[in-house]
C-alpha cells in the first residue's frame, strides 16, 4: 500500500499544563473519505488546525501528523506554507472567516488559482470562471463581480469551496461546513463536496458534529470525545451495530429524531 | 374552547423592506403544541416577536384566549406575560452570569409581583427546579457550573414558574449536542403532560424536533404559511414543493 497522504500518529495538545487532545492516530490514504465526529469540546476542530499547523498561539502539537510524507508537528512555517493548498486545503463553518468584505470573490479566487499556475489575464479569468462552474454556480460572471454581502451564505460557502480546491490539493479538510447553512442548502453543499471529491479523487477529512449529515459523505468514522478517541470504524458497522456507549448514545439520539419524522407525535 | 392563540392574517415589515410577514393565519389550540418551521429569513423570528408582543403587526390582528392583543397597552402586556414565557436558542447567553439560580428563576415571580415573600419564592423555585429535572442544591449555584443542557433546563424553569399556559421556544436545541437535544425535547414534551398543562410553540429549522414535539406544524416560506396542518398528515404528504424539499433535505442516518 502506498503511503496514506495523511498519517496521524498519537497526536496530542496541549495548553500550557493542560492537554486539550490525547493519543489521536488515523490514516487517511489516497481517495479516501474519513469523518472525524464529535460534540463541542471533544477536540475535533483542534484536530484539524493541528493538521494545518494552524494551532493558536498557546497552543502546541506533539506527537505525529504526515502530509504526504512531510512532518507538521515541529516543522517551520514556511515548510508548512508549501504544504498548504498543495497538499491540504481546508474549509471552515464560517466562509466569511475565509473571504474579504472588502474584496470581490472573483479577485479573491483569482489569488490562489495563480499562485500554482502563472497564467495571462485572460487566461486566469476563465480558469476563475470555471472554478465557480464546477462548485455549481452557474451564473459565475455575477458571483465574481460580486462582494462577499451580496451573495448568500450557501454561495459563499461554494466559493470558499473552489477557493480551497483551486490549489489541487489532494486532501480537502472541510470543518462543520455546513453547520450554519439552512438544511436545503445545506443537502447542495453535501452533494457538492460529494460530487468533487469523487471527480478529483481526492481525499477528504470531514468534521462534524452531526452523524446523520457525515454520513452523506464519509465511509469511515474516527469519534473523538473529550479529547480522546472513544471509538472508530467503518460507518455503516458503527451504526448497525454501536458498541461502545457512547456510540450507542449518539446513534440512538439521532434515530430518534429520525423517528419521529417517519412516525410524529412522540420520541421512540 | 377558546383558541389559546388565533392569528389572523398577520403582516409584517420592517422599514422600507418588503414584507417579512404576509397573511399568516393559524390556531393553537390547548393543548396542541405547534410547531413553526421554516429556514433563515422566512419569517420565524418575526412572527415570534409579534406573539410575544415585542412588536405590532402592520396588518391583521392577534388574538390571545379570545382577546385582540394590543402590544401598546402595558396591562395588557403584564398580562402576556403571565400567559406567555419564552425560551430562547442560546441558553449561555441568555443566563446571567452573576445571578444565582434562584434569583434568575425566580425574576419572573418578583417583576410580576406573584409572589413576595422569600419562603414562598423559595418554595417555588424549588418545586420547579423538580419539575425540569435539575436537583435542589440548584439553586445557590450559578450558570457557568452547568453544562449547556443543563443551562437550558434553568431557562425552560424561569419560563414556567409563572404558571404560564404557553411557552414560545425559539429553537429551544439547536445550540445542543444530540444527545442532550433528546432529553430537553422529553422535558418539553412532559411539561403539556401534567395537571397543570402548558402549550407550546417551536420554532425550528429542524423538522425532527417538530415532529417529535408537536401535533400540529406550519411551514413559512419567504414570510408566507406554504402549508399547515396535523405534523403526521404533513409529514406523510406534504403537499407544498417547498415542504417536499425541505423534508427531503434533512441529513438522515442510513437505515
Amino acid at each position: 500500500m502506498s503511503e496514506p497522504i495523511l498519517r496521524v500518529d498519537d497526536l496530542g495538545v496541549r495548553s500550557g499544563a493542560g492537554s486539550l487532545l490525547r493519543d489521536v492516530s488515523f490514516h487517511l490514504a489516497g481517495g479516501q473519505r474519513l469523518g472525524l465526529i464529535g460534540e463541542s469540546g471533544s477536540g475535533k476542530s483542534l484536530t484539524a488546525l493541528a493538521i494545518m499547523g494552524l494551532l493558536p498561539d498557546g497552543l502546541t502539537a506533539h506527537g505525529s501528523i504526515r502530509l504526504d510524507g512531510s512532518q507538521v508537528v515541529g516543522a517551520a512555517e514556511r515548510a508548512l506554507v508549501g504544504m498548504r493548498g498543495r497538499v491540504a486545503s481546508v474549509v471552515f463553518q464560517e466562509p466569511l472567516t475565509a473571504l474579504d468584505p472588502l474584496m470581490r470573490l472573483g479577485r479573491q479566487l483569482a489569488e490562489p488559482v495563480q499562485r500554482y499556475r502563472s497564467l495571462s489575464r485572460a487566461d486566469l479569468r476563465e480558469a476563475v470562471t470555471d472554478a465557480l462552474l464546477e462548485v455549481g454556480l452557474d451564473d459565475a460572471d455575477r458571483i465574481a463581480r460580486s462582494y462577499p454581502h451580496e451573495v448568500s451564505g450557501g454561495q459563499r460557502q461554494r466559493v470558499a469551496i473552489a477557493m480551497a480546491l483551486a490549489t489541487r490539493p489532494q486532501l480537502l479538510i472541510a470543518d462543520e461546513p455546513t453547520t450554519a447553512l439552512d438544511v436545503t442548502v445545506q443537502a447542495g453543499i453535501l452533494e457538492l463536496l460529494d460530487r468533487v471529491i469523487s471527480e478529483r479523487g481526492m481525499s477528504l477529512l470531514f468534521i462534524s458534529h452531526d452523524l446523520a449529515v457525515v454520513s452523506r459523505v464519509a465511509d469511515r468514522v474516527v469519534l473523538l470525545r473529550h479529547g480522546e478517541v472513544a471509538d472508530r470504524g467503518s460507518l455503516a458497522e458503527l451504526i448497525a451495530r454501536p458498541q461502545h456507549p457512547y456510540t450507542r448514545e449518539l446513534v440512538a439520539g439521532a434515530r430518534e429524531l429520525d423517528g419521529a419524522i417517519d412516525h410524529p407525535g412522540g420520541l421512540a | 374552547m377558546t383558541a389559546l392563540l388565533d392569528a389572523r392574517g398577520l403582516g409584517f415589515a420592517y422599514r422600507g423592506r418588503p414584507d417579512a410577514l404576509a397573511g399568516v393565519s393559524f390556531t393553537v389550540e390547548p393543548g396542541e403544541n405547534l410547531g413553526i418551521v421554516g429556514e433563515s429569513g422566512a419569517g420565524k423570528s418575526t412572527l415570534l416577536r409579534l406573539l410575544l408582543g415585542l412588536a405590532r403587526p402592520s396588518s391583521g390582528e392577534l388574538l390571545t384566549d379570545g382577546v385582540v392583543f394590543d402590544a401598546r397597552s402595558r396591562a395588557t402586556l403584564r398580562a402576556h406575560r403571565l400567559f406567555a414565557q419564552a425560551v430562547f436558542q442560546d441558553p449561555y447567553s441568555s443566563l446571567d452570569p452573576r445571578q444565582s439560580v434562584e434569583r434568575i428563576i425566580a425574576e419572573p415571580l418578583r417583576s410580576l409581583r406573584l409572589e413576595r415573600s422569600r419562603a414562598a419564592i423559595h418554595t417555588r423555585v424549588a418545586a420547579v427546579l423538580e419539575s425540569v429535572g435539575l436537583p435542589a442544591d440548584a439553586a445557590g449555584r450559578y450558570p457557568h457550573e452547568f453544562s449547556g443542557g443543563q443551562r437550558q433546563r434553568i431557562a425552560i424553569a424561569r419560563a414556567i414558574v409563572p404558571s404560564p399556559r404557553l411557552l414560545l421556544a425559539d429553537e429551544p436545541v439547536s445550540a445542543l449536542d444530540v444527545s442532550t437535544r433528546v432529553r430537553i425535547i422529553d422535558l418539553l414534551a412532559e411539561l403539556g403532560t401534567g395537571a397543570d398543562p402548558l402549550t407550546v410553540v417551536v420554532v425550528s429549522h429542524d423538522i425532527g424536533v417538530v415532529a417529535a414535539l408537536c401535533t400540529r406544524m406550519l411551514v413559512l416560506e419567504n414570510g408566507r404559511v406554504v402549508e399547515q396542518g396535523r405534523t403526521d398528515a404533513v409529514l406523510a404528504a406534504p403537499q407544498h414543493p417547498y415542504t417536499q424539499r425541505l423534508l427531503a433535505s434533512v441529513p438522515r442516518l442510513p437505515a
